[in-house]
């Protein structure tokens, strides 16, 4: 059960961060036109 | 304006130096016929403050140089 | 007659415009009050900030707008007060009712951008600002003489009492029923002439009559590189011709527009305008100090010294008592949970890697509470006027200081805050110096290892040597980022000094609620950013650190098991993969991984060593991972694995080395975003790991060679 937990736990962490780096990446090109401050 | 001395007014009389320069001088009021006054020079010798239209801005001794200021004599 | 196919129940468009230093923040905070949502790490009124605000049956959602002189933009801020005024910003829609913020003391220059913002047609308000300093001065404004100066409503106010505000809310909501502004006085006859083909084009452009009669006008005066010239090409030739037209009559077309437009606001300041006593002078004895030529800088360096001060000796109970609550709570919880896994993911993962970001928030407050008194109370130009010389010597501009200065806290806003900075080599050459001010992140790091090793004796009677220490590493990121500054100045991005025409704002008390309200903000910002990132990663670091789980031979002692099991982690092999590149630099695979791992942000390299150390509450002044790092022993040779040498080559390691990607993005995005700010992102990552490395390797080599090994 706990191990069960643990591994729910990891793997939503990796998933969030895995979305985190992919929004960058999809944003990459999104510079000049940042600038009005509609990035997050 | 780079050589009046602490305290001095006067008035401008012409603003010379590159049309940006002419331009951002004038937008804040440094126009020819307006009333200045050399407040106080920085610790090391530049900037300048100058009182222009009740605002107080910060000058560059080499951007003071190019405006041309008509001396008020202290009467 | 009000304009517009939309309900009435939709929201009101408004925008906050105005000059910098008239309180339109202030202003923003009192008609919006807890309202607001800061939409990007924040700076220096440079980012966009939006709030909400009831206007009777109405909503209406309310823009602050960064502070601008003109609508001819000069630096990127401005730029986007210009587009998004002018409906031709590709993020905002144009905005159905402007606010400008009129500063009562100054209000000869306010009116200049005034004056241009009547010309754009929309429905627009006067808020006649700090009217109560201006009383104080000695001076008597009509707001009705005014109103009929300018054919727009102007409203008296002093936003930091909330007076006027009930009527500026009213005259909001109205002034969409009101007749259009238009330019109140007219041209004279030659100008018009030259002007009238200009003109035209832009009409045929689609501009409404009276945004196009600006746009000439601005446009005559407005530097070769101006968007709306860039974008229409073929209004060039026509510029050039007005311009020549306009010589030919006696007058100069750098400064036509602000002529004419001084003309009708001398006018208007006779009429309107009374001045009754010459005023107070006690900011002019304060000035006198501030600003003279042995007190001034000495009361600089002195406040400096506060604020390191503050930051580090004052935080330093709170960040105590946060450190407390955190190790009570993590344990409580602890206890509750079975042993094994589960309780180890929440202790060493989760609570090493939440504790080690909250711990931070006391001195992050600090840090931009002491910002923002400095800012609000007008010492930051003062400090930019001090500073001038200096900063040229380097190559930068005064103006750059303020960044530079908020790298201390935090190089992300700091990075934003550029924004003031106009010319672009100037920009990028601050951007790309700024983490090398220390950052806050770097202090847990500095604090553990000098805490460590370090030993706490006494300088000369009274300076610690703990202190000096760190303060060392600071001057020493200091410094280099200004000669690094002077050496791209001088090679890659060489280019001629611009104006320095700065404002000097009036003295004034902080208001405490805005105050409060902005440091509120950004810690709240700081908090959910770091905390969901470093929550995360510390869970997968957690992960990484723990499986695949080795069966550890029989009787080995619980601590060297621990060990056995962490290098047969994924971390421990990519650890012992690299330790050949740290070795020389006196590092070993522990300190070589979490100096990885703290890519993400620099504080996880704490919490990472934590995790290795099998330490659950390891913060930097947690007694059991220093006792653990002073104990701990290299392996082969049985030797301590860390000395102070070691110690020392790693906090220089992490003065250069910049290890935080969000440092990374925002440089990207802000350096031009796409390939060219990656571009510029990768070379900074690049140079500053270089340095870091040889920095380190001379450190630690050098001081084996002395035989302080």
């Amino acid at each position: 059960m706990a191990s069960l937990i643990v591994a729910l736990a990891v793997a939503a962490a990796a998933v969030y961060l895995a979305r985190r780096v992919w929004h960058a990446w999809r944003r990459r090109n999104d510079g000049a036109a940042c600038r009005g401050g509609c990035c997050h | 304006m780079a050589s009046l001395s602490p305290g001095a007014r006067g008035r401008v009389r012409r603003v010379e130096g590159q049309a940006e320069l002419q331009r951002r001088l004038a937008e804040l009021g440094i126009l020819p016929g307006a009333r200045v006054e050399l407040v106080r020079v920085a610790p090391l010798g530049d900037p300048l403050e100058v009182r222009v239209r009740g605002t107080l801005l910060t000058l560059r001794r080499r951007e003071a140089a190019c405006i041309e200021i008509e001396p008020e004599v202290a009467a | 007659m009000s304009g517009g196919a939309r309900a009435a129940t939709a929201p009101l468009r408004v925008a906050l415009v105005g000059n910098p230093n008239t309180g339109k923040s202030t202003l923003f905070n009192a008609l919006t009050g807890l309202r607001q949502k800061v939409a990007n790490y924040p700076g220096v009124t440079v980012e966009r900030i939006e709030g909400r605000l009831r206007l009777g049956d109405r909503v209406a959602t309310v823009v602050d707008l960064p502070g601008t002189y003109s609508l001819t933009a000069q630096s990127p801020d401005e730029a986007i007060a210009l587009e998004t005024l002018e409906g031709t910003s590709p993020h905002a829609p144009p905005p159905d009712v402007i606010v400008a913020v009129v500063d009562a003391v100054h209000l000869e220059r306010n009116l200049f951008l005034c004056s241009q913002l009547l010309e754009l047609g929309r429905p627009m308000v006067v808020a006649l600002n700090q009217v109560d300093l201006a009383a104080a001065a000695g001076l008597r404004i009509d707001p009705v003489e005014l109103t009929l100066a300018l054919g727009v409503p102007v409203v008296a106010t002093v936003a930091t009492r909330g007076e006027g505000l009930d009527l500026l809310r009213h005259a909001i909501a109205r002034a969409p029923e009101l007749p259009r502004p238009q330019r109140p006085w007219s041209l004279p006859d030659d100008v018009a002439a030259a002007l009238q083909p200009l003109q035209r084009a832009l009409e045929n452009l689609g501009y409404a009559r009276g945004v196009a009669a600006f746009e000439a006008l601005r446009l005559i005066g407005a530097p070769d590189d101006d968007p709306r010239l860039t974008a229409h090409p073929e209004l060039c030739p026509l510029r050039t011709e007005a311009q020549r037209q306009l010589r030919a009559a006696g007058r100069n077309p750098a400064s036509v527009e602000a002529e004419l437009r001084y003309a009708w606001i001398d006018d208007v300041v006779r009429r309107a305008v009374r001045r009754e006593h010459p005023g107070r002078r006690w900011t002019d004895r304060i000035e006198a100090v501030v600003l003279h030529r042995v007190a001034g800088p000495i009361l600089f360096l002195l406040l400096m010294g506060l604020l390191f001060q503050a930051i580090f000796a004052w935080a330093e109970p709170v960040m105590n008592v946060v450190e407390s609550v955190v190790n009570s709570l993590g344990w409580a919880i602890a206890s509750l949970l079975p042993l094994g896994e589960l309780r180890s993911l929440w202790t060493d993962g989760i609570v090493a890697g939440v504790g080690a970001v909250l711990v931070f928030v006391p001195q992050i407050a600090i840090l931009f509470l002491f910002l923002g008194l400095l800012e609000d109370s007008g010492y930051m130009a003062r400090a930019a006027f001090l500073l001038d010389r200096l900063m040229r010597g380097v190559g930068l501009p005064g103006r750059a200081f303020v960044p530079l200065l908020s790298g201390y806290a935090c190089a992300v806003p700091a990075v934003l805050a550029t924004r003031t900075i106009e010319d672009r080599r100037d920009r990028l050459a601050t951007i790309l110096v700024i983490p090398f001010m220390s950052c806050s992140a770097r202090l847990p790091i500095y604090t553990l290892l000098i805490g460590t090793f370090v030993p706490a004796v006494s300088v000369a009677g009274w300076i610690s040597l703990q202190g000096l220490t760190l303060l060392g590493m600071y001057l020493l990121g200091t410094g280099t980022a200004l000669g690094v500054a002077a050496l791209f100045k001088r090679t890659l991005l060489r280019g001629r000094p611009r104006p320095l025409i700065l404002e000097l704002p009036p003295y004034r008390w902080p208001n405490p609620r805005t105050l409060v309200v902005q440091v509120g903000h950004r810690v709240a910002l700081f908090l959910r950013r770091a905390g969901t990132v470093i929550l995360a990663l510390s869970v997968v670091l957690w992960a990484l650190a723990t499986y695949p789980r080795a069966r550890v031979p029989a009787g080995t002692p619980p601590g060297q098991a621990s060990e056995f099991q962490l290098e047969q982690s994924v971390l421990g092999r990519a650890g012992r993969a690299i330790e050949p590149l740290v070795r020389p630099i006196g590092f070993d695979w522990k300190i070589g991984v979490s100096i990885l791992s703290s890519l993400a942000a620099r504080e996880v390299f704490v919490s990472t060593m934590g995790t290795i150390y099998g330490v659950g509450d390891a913060t930097e002044t947690s007694p059991a991972l220093r006792d653990k790092l002073r104990a701990a022993r290299d392996p082969a040779t049985g030797r301590p694995a860390y000395t102070p040498l070691v110690a020392f080559a790693l906090m220089v390691f992490y003065v250069y080395a910049l290890m935080c990607v969000s440092t990374i993005a925002v440089v990207a995005r802000e350096t031009g975003g796409g390939r060219i700010g990656w571009r510029w992102a990768a070379f900074q990552f690049a140079f500053m790991l270089a340095l870091a490395y040889v920095a380190a390797l001379l450190v630690y080599q050098g001081g084996r060679a002395l035989g302080w090994g």
